[in-house]
């Protein structure tokens, strides 16, 4: 398992959600899996990310930044889903490249593919309804496509509290 | 000065050849910290939204817009007045939920929802209209070569779309968003020049311009005519234009890709916002400069071309001094040639994906793959080429890339505002919206109404046919809801929402961003509005 930095801290993450409107925030951690971008027994050039409940992949360039698994005890970590398969992440990177057709010689490298925890930053704006807006920990953008995976995890999570039982 | 001289031919060819290499040597270094998803900003705003609108500021822009003005004066802003009105609604309504969906290709959307046929149905209006534009924008680097030269301009058109296929086959000039920026400066450079250059020839500078436009009837651009059949009134601008552009920048593949490749709504809504604010100030710029031709030729006593889209190329090759002559050449034929890759490029992609994976082989590898990619490049360049014979003789060619797309656009649009905005209607309603929405197009097309006022009746008639026919079929499940629907919307999720938030932190006061941006493009059309007002008072007095 490899978990991300989280690079936007407390005080960056609450100026960016004042901005899309959110009244309440906190720190989670989405669990996804990673596969590597590049030519075989060559580093990595960039890593997809996805889960069972992700639409597309993710894409990382250059090495993940890992950061110790300690860090942030109590924060949500909700779970993405399991992982999808080989083909999926090729299907995957073949589209990115069609609709950027650039870095045609890379591969999807199978046997690299493992867990990772991606840093997010959940806010919640109350209104007539609450919306959740989902901020990637990373570079702090809002990543709508992210939304359905962190909403099922919610409710994974919610179904298995002890509140709940 | 006065001819295309040896100078100006290696100026032309050091900026082509620079730009290529410019975007081979650093087209990597970009990827990493703009192009991909979650990387690192380290290039400043202004930057990316003056590459934005180089890739808007096509050569189409720089060759039909003077001629436009030429012809008809500031009354065409009017097509183009609505577009910060089309990108708040596009900001507001499509974009979050194409986002939220995840899909590469705009159409998979409306298989998703509506099923197979919607979306290859919907791919091939796309394919079509498109293609016919891409010849259009194909005419017009080949007419700038046929002015330089003086070859002949079928000639130039077959040696362009050689040109274009070879390079978007081999991979393309990479979008470098430092080399946009130097087109950007180029073509803008060529207007002022050219404006600077013009008023100066004028025994009475601006005031012959002003004078001569206020006589001429041409800065009158806010035309309050019920009358469907005047082309340019404000009406066919705001009802016909705003779907126009609603659906060119919304559910034309070759626009929104930027948007649908864009690592978040913020980014995408960004080439929006861009786009909304700079490009009516820009084409009132391409415009004037058609009025300031129009004062020069009569001050000088000179004949226009037949062809009004030669009228800049022209005044450029004869009036600028040797070099810049060449340098703005040379911008407008990498803008062309960088708007006919991203077209070639969507047209191509848009077959493998919606079409060839989908129907004929939809387990090959990549390689594969790629290969039926650039054999679909081929064919797309061919289809242009055939058709940019014809676009000479449709007129501006700034009128002609818009008349092409509002064959198909109302109904194209009106599908997906089903898809997103109609939890009732179905594949069944939205294949009728289609068809219909399109025969409607055809059937105004054939009178005498404004080709703006097509857009809306292809928008209205795709609706109310499509939700009426819906019907007679069951509703959609909740399975082809699920791009559409907000799950945070159901109960239970505002249950777990609701928990959450009351136990998270405070953030502090609230502030809307993306309605503040939305509301920043509403206001910016009313100023544009009465800043134009304004000067038509003042020209009549």
């Amino acid at each position: 398992m490899v978990r991300l930095a989280r690079r936007l801290d407390v005080s960056a993450a609450r100026a960016k959600l004042e901005r899309f409107g959110a009244q309440r925030f906190e720190p989670a951690w989405l669990s996804l899996w990673a596969v590597a971008i590049g030519r075989p027994a060559q580093a990595p050039r960039a890593w997809l990310m996805a889960a069972e409940h992700t639409p597309r992949a993710l894409l990382w360039p250059g090495a993940l930044p890992a950061q110790s698994t300690d860090a942030e005890d109590g924060t949500a970590l909700l779970d993405g889903g399991d992982c999808p398969s080989t083909a999926e992440f090729e299907r995957w990177w073949l589209w990115e490249r069609l609709a950027r057709p650039r870095r045609w010689p890379l591969r999807v490298q199978p046997q690299t593919r493992c867990a990772v925890q991606l840093p997010l930053w959940l806010g919640y704006r109350d209104g007539r309804q609450v919306r959740l807006i989902v901020l990637s920990g990373l570079s702090g953008e809002a990543l709508g496509a992210l939304k359905p995976a962190v909403l099922a995890a919610l409710r994974e999570n919610w179904l298995c509290s002890p509140m709940r039982r | 000065m006065g001819a295309f001289t040896w100078w100006d031919t290696v100026v032309l060819i050091i900026y082509v050849v620079g730009i290529a290499w410019v975007g081979a040597r650093f087209g990597k270094d970009q990827e990493s910290t703009q192009d991909y998803f979650l990387g690192g900003r380290k290039i400043p705003g202004w930057a990316i939204g003056l590459s934005v609108m180089a890739t808007q500021a096509s050569a189409i822009t720089f060759i039909g817009a003077p001629g436009w003005g030429f012809e008809g004066g500031l009354e065409r802003l009017a097509t183009f007045i609505n577009v910060p009105l089309a990108m708040a609604v596009l900001i507001l309504v499509l974009v979050p939920v194409f986002h939220r969906a995840g899909i590469y290709s705009i159409y998979e959307l409306l298989e998703r929802r509506f099923g197979a046929l919607t979306r290859s149905l919907a791919a091939l209006l796309f394919l079509i209209a498109r293609g016919l534009a891409t010849g259009v924008v194909l005419y017009a680097p080949a007419l700038v070569l046929s002015v330089v030269t003086g070859w002949n301009v079928n000639l130039t058109i077959v040696l362009m779309a050689v040109i274009a296929v070879s390079y978007t086959v081999l991979g393309g000039i990479s979008a470098v968003i430092w080399t946009d920026v130097i087109q950007m400066f180029v073509l803008w450079l060529g207007a002022i020049l050219s404006m600077v250059l013009m008023v100066s020839s004028l025994p009475g500078g601006w005031g012959d311009v002003f004078e001569f436009g206020a006589a001429n009837g041409m800065f009158n651009t806010i035309d309050f005519s019920l009358d469907p059949t005047v082309t340019y009134s404000i009406w066919a601008g705001l009802i016909g234009g705003v779907v126009m552009h609603i659906a060119y920048f919304g559910t034309d593949q070759s626009q929104i890709q930027r948007v649908l490749t864009s690592p978040t709504i913020a980014e995408g809504q960004r080439s929006l916002l861009i786009g909304g604010y700079l490009l009516v100030p820009q084409m009132l710029l391409f415009l004037f400069i058609g009025v300031m031709l129009a004062a020069y030729y009569q001050q000088h006593g000179l004949t226009a071309p037949e062809n009004l889209n030669e009228l800049f190329p022209r005044y450029v090759v004869e009036a600028f001094p040797v070099g810049i002559t060449g340098l703005v050449i040379a911008g407008v034929f990498a803008a062309a040639m960088s708007s006919l890759d991203s077209a070639l490029n969507s047209l191509s992609a848009v077959t493998v994906r919606d079409f060839y994976a989908r129907y004929v082989n939809a387990d090959a590898d990549e390689r594969h793959y790629l290969k039926v990619s650039r054999w679909a490049t081929i064919f797309w360049g061919l289809y242009a080429t055939v058709f940019a014979f014809f676009a000479g003789n449709l007129g501006p060619v700034i009128e002609a890339v818009n008349r092409i797309g509002s064959w198909f656009y109302g109904a194209l649009l009106g599908v997906f505002l089903l898809a997103i905005l109609s939890h009732r209607s179905n594949g069944r309603g939205a294949v009728a919206g289609i068809v219909l929405g399109m025969a409607a197009v055809w059937a105004v097309s054939n009178t005498d109404v404004s080709w703006l006022y097509q857009n809306f009746v292809g928008l209205v008639v795709s609706l109310v046919v499509g939700y009426g026919v819906s019907l007679t079929a069951p509703a959609p499940s909740r399975e082809q809801l699920a791009d559409v629907v907000i799950e945070e919307t159901a109960p239970d999720m505002q249950a777990i929402l609701k928990g959450r938030s009351d136990a998270a932190e405070i953030v502090g006061r609230d502030a809307r961003l993306t309605r503040w941006r939305c509301i920043g493009l509403v206001v910016w059309f009313f100023m544009a509005l009465a800043l134009l007002g304004g000067l038509q008072l003042w020209a009549n007095g």
